[in-house]
């Protein structure tokens, strides 16, 4: 992950996508848009540092959210990037990535997202009469698809899209800079993210 | 660099250029030219100094700089025969322009109020999509130096290719086929989740593209960079404050950018994502600015001479994008590098024959 200053720098970023209004819907809250541009740019950051440091500590305890709300991210990212024939969001620790730039971003996004978590535990139970991480993978399914319909949402769903658009950016982010999403699901040789260029080897090529 | 140079092999195309290039067969100041100035054991490069101003004598010619160092804020000075001024544009500007004296009210060398007019900056619009045949093919390693790829030069000056405004622009593509940025940012305009997400995020990845046209605007003396009357920087010197905006023709060339690059995207068989027609990436953008501080042959009308030399003070030499009298819609590093070469050149000549 990179050092604070280096999500401050991309807040300029943010406020410049903003500007332009290029990067997504119109209607997307400044944290919306912030959340994902932060994450961006940490997974640009992390997937360099993936590749000089691919180890992960075993022990890890998150910082930015409960453990509670951690389980629920992973359950729920997991749902986003599910494991295939390559592992999926809870294998990539997607998790993990999440809290780095939730703990990172101001303390305003922060509590956006957790709202969100809020906001999706309270749907969950009012559909299912139980927690999002608790319910059947048939009923989170089954919200998740409520949240990704096409057309003018209900009012009282515009918080539960703002919060599943953040969550898939950061999932996709977090999932296609590691290890796992970029070389083993993509096939992509990741060669911008060598820890260091070994030199070019062609003979004709030597000095 | 296509052949052996200064005891560094031809490029062997082979390196990721943006991460630095093993054999010094990419061109950069670092490799090429601080070495050997250093070898001659006379020069002396002081790293962390923010200058501030550039200071002057009683006779009105530069006498030096002010500067700050950066990790302890000690103000310190220099003083030199002559200063050359390479800050790029937005901050050689606010140099010259808070160098202010009893010789030099508006600035040094601005007794012509041209410096700080006339900034150009490049608009810039982009369009991001994919090519559905791409879908579904193996991921190539074809991202190229790291960033843009192809370049599509200007063309507007063709017969029957202009239309009705003035200059014109090109475009770089970049990230075309897999695309790092493609697999996350734009993934995540791709509908649904799960398993069919995860497979069309696979099935998009080697067929990404960006496109980013860049366009020239032309010089207007309202486009400035001031420095601030109200507000500094931790060192108590004035910040820049910028005035800028785009004319008429600049929207009429924007249209003639967006309709090319449809056009384009239609021919290729492509399919835009998030596209609204019309919209101009934020002023800024193309982080090419230019004109500040533009030579001319009037004294009247420019801040520098032909030879990046200040009119109005002749130990002074300014050779960043600011000497430019118009922006260009291209790159610009490699022509300020020619012209800084010709201008230190010509330095040299002048102190050789007593002249400075």
């Amino acid at each position: 992950m990179g050092t604070s200053e280096d999500l401050r720098l991309n807040r300029r970023r943010v406020l410049r996508t903003l500007a332009t209004g290029a990067a997504g819907v119109a209607t997307s809250p400044l944290w919306v848009e912030a959340l994902i541009a932060l994450s961006d740019e940490a997974g640009q950051i992390r997937a360099h540092a993936h590749a000089s440091q691919p180890a992960v500590a075993a022990s890890w305890t998150p910082k930015a959210l409960t453990p509670a709300q951690n389980e629920t991210v992973i359950v729920l990212t997991e749902l986003i990037i599910p494991e295939t024939d390559t592992p999926g969001a809870r294998g990539a620790l997607v998790n993990r990535f999440i809290d780095d730039v939730l703990q990172k971003a101001p303390q305003g996004e922060r509590e956006s997202f957790v709202r969100g978590l809020g906001w999706l535990d309270r749907q969950s139970r009012t559909l299912f009469r139980s927690d999002f991480a608790a319910a059947t993978p048939a009923q989170q399914a089954d919200l998740l698809t409520r949240l990704s319909a096409e057309g003018n949402p209900a009012r009282e769903q515009q918080a539960g899209l703002d919060f599943f658009r953040v969550v898939k950016a950061m999932t996709i982010t977090g999932y296609y800079t590691t290890e796992i999403g970029l070389r083993q699901e993509l096939g992509d040789p990741g060669q911008l993210y060598l820890p260091r260029f070994a030199g070019c080897d062609h003979p004709e090529h030597q000095a | 660099m296509t052949r052996p140079t200064r005891g560094f092999p031809a490029c062997h195309y082979c390196g990721n250029c943006g991460a630095g290039c093993d054999t010094a067969s990419f061109f950069c100041s670092a490799d090429h030219l601080l070495p050997f100035a250093q070898e001659t054991g006379r020069l002396e490069i002081v790293s962390n100094a923010v200058v501030a101003r550039i200071l002057t004598g009683e006779n009105g010619l530069a006498r030096g700089v002010q500067y700050f160092d950066r990790r302890t804020g000690a103000e310190r000075q220099v003083l030199a025969r002559v200063v050359v001024v390479g800050a790029s544009c937005v901050d050689s500007t606010r140099i010259l322009l808070n160098s202010t004296s009893a010789a030099h009210p508006n600035g040094i060398g601005n007794g012509s109020d041209v410096i700080g007019r006339y900034l150009c900056e490049q608009i810039r619009l982009h369009a991001v999509g994919y090519f559905p045949a791409l879908a579904g093919t193996p991921t190539r390693n074809d991202r190229g130096i790291g960033g843009e790829h192809i370049y599509m030069p200007r063309f507007n000056h063709r017969p029957g290719r202009g239309r009705d405004y003035l200059r014109g622009f090109g475009m770089q593509f970049w990230n075309t086929g897999a695309s790092v940025s493609g697999a996350h940012s734009l993934s995540a305009t791709i509908p649904g989740f799960g398993a069919s997400l995860k497979k069309e995020i696979k099935a998009r990845h080697p067929a990404w593209f960006e496109m980013h046209p860049y366009g020239e605007v032309l010089p207007y003396a309202h486009n400035r960079i001031m420095v601030s009357k109200s507000r500094v920087d931790r060192y108590g010197v004035p910040l820049p404050h910028i005035d800028y905006r785009i004319g008429e023709n600049e929207r009429k060339m924007a249209l003639h950018m967006a309709d090319t690059m449809e056009e384009i995207v239609k021919a290729a068989g492509g399919v835009l994502v998030n596209y609204r027609r019309g919209l101009i990436d934020a002023m800024g953008s193309a982080i090419h600015e230019h004109g500040t501080c533009r030579m001319g042959a009037d004294p009247k009308r420019s801040a520098l001479n032909g030879f990046n030399q200040m009119h109005e003070v002749n130990n002074v030499f300014v050779v960043d994008g600011s000497a430019f009298p118009n922006a260009s819609e291209k790159n610009p590093t490699l022509t300020i590098l020619a012209l800084a070469w010709r201008a230190t050149d010509r330095l040299a000549e002048e102190m050789k024959n007593g002249n400075l």
